[in-house]
């Protein structure tokens, strides 16, 4: 395809119009990239540096006092840290995306008449909210989830948002795939499982990439209901570590020798080189199979 | 293509699976919970082994102890404390052998020790959430504002009984007057923990005393003074004056010969005619936002007064003052300071020398007992050991002496400088030793600070809103829209104060009004 | 399997039993499907929400959610009660939701649209990348960097600003910029991972259209005007409907760290969670805080309805439910 494209002379206009965009996309990405670079150069600095001349790429003056901060409090913890982290990205992505897929599937067949009722089923909970207590009351004593892994998973792990932008990914698929496979006999769980979830690949991967996003960064899980250091996810670590210090800096009475060292600023900005990472590495993977085509194919063949 | 499929509906299963277990996992949940306490159980018999067998001298000093408190229990139990932030390594070293052995030892009862992240601190979080849930714990540092909240919503139990009883040392160490901050109704919902002056705090301003020295200036007693002082630093060091508002007490302080003292939202008490204020229509209000007023036109006032979040903006070299907390700015904010300017001093000044100073409920930490705990006399023995003698107030703040900390002339140099307990909890004046940063000249003035300071009115008055819950709302709405920009000096006193009145009384002043003063009237009475 | 027989009523019908047992005879697989996707909705969202009657009550620990004191309306009071309040409040949120939705989904509509244009894999990949990362970005971190932009003291726009000649400009005291200052802000964070959405949707069309449209003479921006804008319609109204439902709840930590809730920024920043915040903050109350979530979502809950019905005149298969 890319071949084709190029064979075809490009007229001028278009051209113009391209360079446009490769243009204006640089900037967006420049704008982007700039806090970032603001934030790692402020992570390198000395906290004192940081108060008295703001935020700066390069560092005026060097320091790792924030890293050091962060790994202070993981410690030795912080293998374990991770390793609940990427379990929990990876089960509850993969079940999300199931229980998500499947029930977005059920909404996109037609002649299933309690579709209607289901989208509304669905969507009421996203603008209607229990409230914290008394959703903290069914989870804690009724679903025993204190202390559970699952507790870092089922909670969140059917978004409305995101079943719905499945349903508008499946709707794109051609029912005419659906229709012939039904005459075949096939089963709604064989057209689900051979058709909607295969095709529907690119729309899988982007919602999969915005649940994995969502378990990777989450610690309001973990903070309502993990006692146990165990099970404690890196978000949650650090969101301790920065309300920690954001409470050591803030005491101004009753403190003993508390002062502006404290590395408030520069750790903030530390969180976010390191929370960041992961998207540095997911996001290009998930890029690749967000590509073009795999509809196509799949009708003509 | 059918394997796909298949693989897919096997793992759909499993998941499916999976699920429903977690649902049936209440049981599993109770038996791995009686596990968790069996083992415990046997850490501890291990541990009062090695107490027995370890340390011949010890147990004299446990016999005398015993000797003198017969209330140490027959039976061990355990009780669960929420603290904030991070268990240190240290300290989980310590709670682990040390530190429980002496819970052990002293109360006969286990402590453990629950860390939840700071910002739980306070009405709404997650203690909340765990009370009313009825999750097991038994305590839980607070303070006042709190306290009152958690009170009105019925978490709190009436400790009156177990503060008599099970206190013995604590009411020699801790001033009993710290009881009054979480009175309400005539029982006592906290047991304070800790001892420091508060006489007279935040009725100082402190200020720069090398840029006094460079300009001449020897004392500040007046607001005129400041005014001189802070234009002076602003031509010849370019510092603004503050960030705080003109509530400070420092400034209020010097706009009249009233002695008043803050005690909620537009109102402040006369200490001297025992009336309620309102302060919007006081002379003090107007003098306060006139003389920011002109700070502001004279650009002493930063123009992000209300939007810098800038922690420190004093140690941070920004601006020539702050407020005063009990002559402590030696510790908190010279070294601060010094490390953006090196040759910068510090010292504290009353504005209004002649009058008097109050002792009011600031910061008064204390431990909360949920209602659904039904350990409270435990609790209290914890918080009466922390608060024993000089030996346990300095082995839970600074660890175990030779290890952790040095003596050196009856002051403490610390070896390892994590966390344990919190140091500003159990810091008491009267027993606990001071760090090294504590010069004997400081400490002779700060052990005696309180000594002239009178208690003020609102000191263990406990307002409730519940009656007025909607004005008061309401009031805190418009205060903070129309009030705060003028006492920032950002809008000026005579064509916004007709507003601001007739807003505040569109909130229902007069009904808020008058129910505090009712409350105050019953609190008088006392 | 027990909300099942419920949900039958909409097929109706002479002879219920035998509909019943018909409907699950054709359609068991596809109850299954739906069945952990409905436990989990009703688990973690509807038996909880039987506790939103604790905003109708006078909640005390002693009596239980169920057992307290039923006050009505008066939770409501304090919001209502200053009207002209309340309203600027509703407005704000209305009017700032509105810009972030529009002019939100109009920037990672064109940034979708632009990165399909894309011929260079490697530019592709970084700059896509980068559009995402300032959601990674806390509030209270953009807010310290928007500072570092905007201060009167040293702000680089002022700097920029005295350089060439101009005056400075007092943001932080000035209501009338916030507006702006705000969508921008939001379009910054927000535009490059929505813009995933209408991406992936994009690669998910039929490339022969384009090609034949390529062969009939289109050039690049009617390929784009008469095809993929087209094309990404249903797309666009389903994020749109699905944002009108949130019109009326604000994001309190953006506002907060953004603006510190500054007195002098109100006129156009008082948005309904800060004015709850201010208010009932002081008190750490919580009913009167979901007592207002409650009015949020009912009026947002009304648009949707609206919105959906008015989407449904023009094509059916747009609507959400």
């Amino acid at each position: 395809m890319e071949k084709k494209k190029q064979t075809i002379k490009q007229s001028r206009s278009d051209r113009a119009l391209r360079t446009f965009f490769y243009i204006f996309i640089g900037f967006f990405a420049a704008i982007c990239l700039y806090p970032l670079l603001l934030a790692v150069g402020t992570s390198f600095s000395d906290e004192v540096s940081v108060t008295v001349n703001g935020y700066s790429v390069i560092p005026k003056k060097f320091s790792l006092e924030a890293y050091k901060m962060i790994l202070g409090s993981l410690g030795k913890n912080i293998m374990n840290a991770y390793c609940v982290t990427i379990a929990v990205t990876v089960a509850g992505t993969l079940l999300s995306v199931l229980v998500s897929a499947a029930f977005a599937y059920m909404l996109t067949v037609k002649e299933f008449k309690p579709r209607s009722a289901l989208n509304m089923f669905l969507y009421i909970p996203m603008i209607f909210s229990a409230g914290l207590l008394p959703w903290y009351i069914m989870c804690t004593k009724y679903y025993q989830l204190t202390d559970k892994f699952w507790a870092l998973i089922l909670p969140c792990c059917m978004n409305a948002f995101n079943v719905f932008l499945l349903r508008n990914f499946f709707k794109s698929i051609p029912e005419e795939l659906a229709e012939a496979a039904k005459i075949d006999g096939a089963s709604y769980l064989k057209i689900f499982g051979i058709i909607y979830f295969p095709l529907a690949k690119v729309g899988l991967v982007t919602v999969g990439l915005f649940y994995a996003l969502s378990y990777w960064n989450d610690y309001y899980l973990a903070l309502m209901f993990i006692n146990k250091q165990k099970l404690y996810p890196l978000q949650y670590y650090l969101y301790n570590m920065l309300a920690n210090v954001q409470f050591i800096a803030n005491q101004a009475n009753a403190s003993l020798g508390y002062n502006i060292n404290i590395p408030l600023e520069t750790t903030k900005m530390a969180t976010i080189c390191v929370t960041i990472g992961p998207i540095i590495l997911l996001y290009p993977f998930a890029q690749k199979y967000i590509t073009k085509g795999v509809i196509v194919g799949a009708v003509k063949g | 293509m059918k394997k796909k499929v298949l693989s897919a509906l096997l793992t759909t299963t499993l998941l499916l699976s999976l699920l429903t277990g977690c649902g049936s996992d209440a049981g599993q949940g109770g038996t791995s919970s009686s596990e968790n306490s069996t083992a415990s159980e046997s850490t501890e018999q291990s541990s009062q082994q090695e107490a027995s067998g370890e340390a011949p001298a010890e147990s004299s000093t446990a016999g005398e102890n015993g000797g003198e408190t017969s209330l140490r229990p027959d039976t061990l139990d355990k009780i669960t404390v929420v603290l904030f932030g991070e268990e240190s390594p240290r300290m989980q070293e310590l709670m682990e052998n040390e530190f429980q052995q002496m819970f052990i030892d002293e109360i006969n009862t286990e402590v453990e020790l629950m860390y939840l992240p700071w910002t739980e601190n306070g009405a709404g979080g997650k203690v909340d959430l765990m009370i009313a849930s009825g999750q097991e714990f038994d305590a839980c540092i607070v303070d006042p504002r709190w306290a009152a909240s958690s009170y009105s919503k019925g978490y709190l139990q009436d400790l009156s009984d177990v503060i008599d009883k099970y206190l013995p040392d604590w009411h020699e160490n801790v001033d009993p007057t710290a009881f009054d901050a979480y009175r309400y109704d005539g029982g006592v919902y906290a047991i304070p923990i800790g001892n420091k002056p508060t006489g007279g705090v935040y009725s100082t301003v402190c200020v720069r005393q090398d840029i006094m020295d460079a300009i001449g200036m020897t004392n500040i007693s007046t607001l005129d003074d400041l005014t001189e002082y802070a234009k002076k630093a602003k031509e010849q060091y370019g510092l603004y004056a503050t960030y705080e508002l003109a509530t400070a007490e420092y400034i209020i302080r010097g706009t009249s010969d009233r002695n008043l003292i803050p005690l909620c939202t537009g109102i402040w008490i006369d200490q001297d005619t025992k009336e309620l204020v309102n302060f919007v229509e006081s002379p003090e209000f107007e003098a306060a936002v006139k003389l920011y007023n002109d700070w502001y036109a004279q650009d002493l006032i930063p123009k992000d007064i209300l939007t810098n979040t800038v922690t420190l903006p004093f140690q941070a070299n920004m601006t020539s003052f702050m407020r005063g907390t009990c002559g402590t700015t030696l510790i908190e904010n010279e070294p601060g300071l010094q490390s953006v300017v090196p040759e910068a001093k510090t010292a504290e000044y009353y504005i209004a020398p002649e009058k008097p100073i109050y002792k009011k409920s600031y910061e008064n930490t204390a431990f909360q007992v949920p209602i659904t705990s039904t350990k409270a006399d435990r609790v209290a023995l914890f918080v009466n050991l922390l608060q024993k003698n000089t030996e346990m107030a300095n082995l839970f703040a600074y660890g175990v002496e030779g290890t952790d900390y040095e003596l050196i002339d009856g002051k403490v140099s610390k070896i390892n400088t994590e966390e344990l307990f919190y140091e500003w909890m159990i810091y008491n004046v009267k027993i606990s030793s001071p760090t090294t940063a504590y010069t004997d000249e400081f400490m002779e003035v700060y052990k005696n600070w309180d000594d002239k300071a009178l208690p003020a009115l609102s000191f263990g008055f406990n307002i409730d809103y519940s009656n007025v819950q909607t004005e008061k709302a309401q009031i805190d709405s418009v205060w903070e829209e129309l009030a705060t920009p003028m006492l920032a000096g950002l809008k000026d006193y005579d064509s916004n104060i007709e507003e601001l009145k007739a807003e505040l009384n569109k909130a229902g002043w007069d009904t808020y009004m008058a129910e505090i003063q009712k409350q105050f009237d019953a609190h008088l009475a006392k | 399997m027990l909300v099942s027989p419920k949900k039958q009523d909409s097929g109706g019908g002479h002879r219920p039993g035998n509909r019943i047992a018909g409907h699950f005879k054709k359609y068991h697989q596809l109850w299954l499907l739906a069945l952990p996707g409905i436990i989990l909705t009703l688990m973690f969202a509807y038996i909880p929400m039987c506790g939103l009657v604790i905003i109708f009550k006078d909640y005390n620990f002693r009596d239980g959610i169920f057992g307290s004191p039923w006050v009505g309306f008066k939770n409501f009071e304090f919001f209502f009660a200053n009207f002209s309040k309340a309203w600027r409040a509703t407005s704000n949120t209305i009017i700032l939701n509105l810009c972030y939705t529009v002019f939100g989904t109009a920037m990672a509509v064109m940034l979708a649209v632009m990165f399909n244009e894309i011929r260079h894999k490697k530019y592709l990949k970084a700059t896509q990348s980068l559009s995402i990362m300032p959601y990674f970005i806390s509030w209270v971190v953009a807010g310290g960097i928007l500072r570092a932009l905007l201060n009167y003291d040293g702000g680089a726009i002022n700097s920029l600003l005295t350089a060439v000649g101009f005056e400075r400009v007092d943001f932080y005291n000035d209501p009338k910029y916030w507006r702006v200052i705000l969508t921008l802000c939001n379009i910054w964070k927000g535009a490059g991972y929505n813009g995933i959405i209408y991406f992936s949707t994009i690669a998910g069309f039929d490339t022969a259209l384009y090609e034949s449209a390529e062969v009939d003479g289109a050039n690049l921006w009617q390929r784009i005007r008469y095809i993929t804008i087209p094309l990404l319609k249903p797309t666009i109204i389903i994020m749109f409907l699905l944002s009108i439902g949130k019109i009326m709840s604000g994001d309190l930590t953006m506002m907060m760290s953004i603006t510190n809730l500054s007195s002098m920024l109100l006129d156009t920043t008082d948005i309904i969670d800060t004015y709850v915040y201010r208010s009932v903050i002081g008190m750490g109350d919580f009913v009167m805080g979901s007592a207002v979530g409650l009015y949020q979502s009912m009026f947002g809950f009304a648009l949707v309805l609206f919105s959906n019905w008015l989407v449904g005149k023009f094509d059916k298969e747009y609507r959400l439910f």
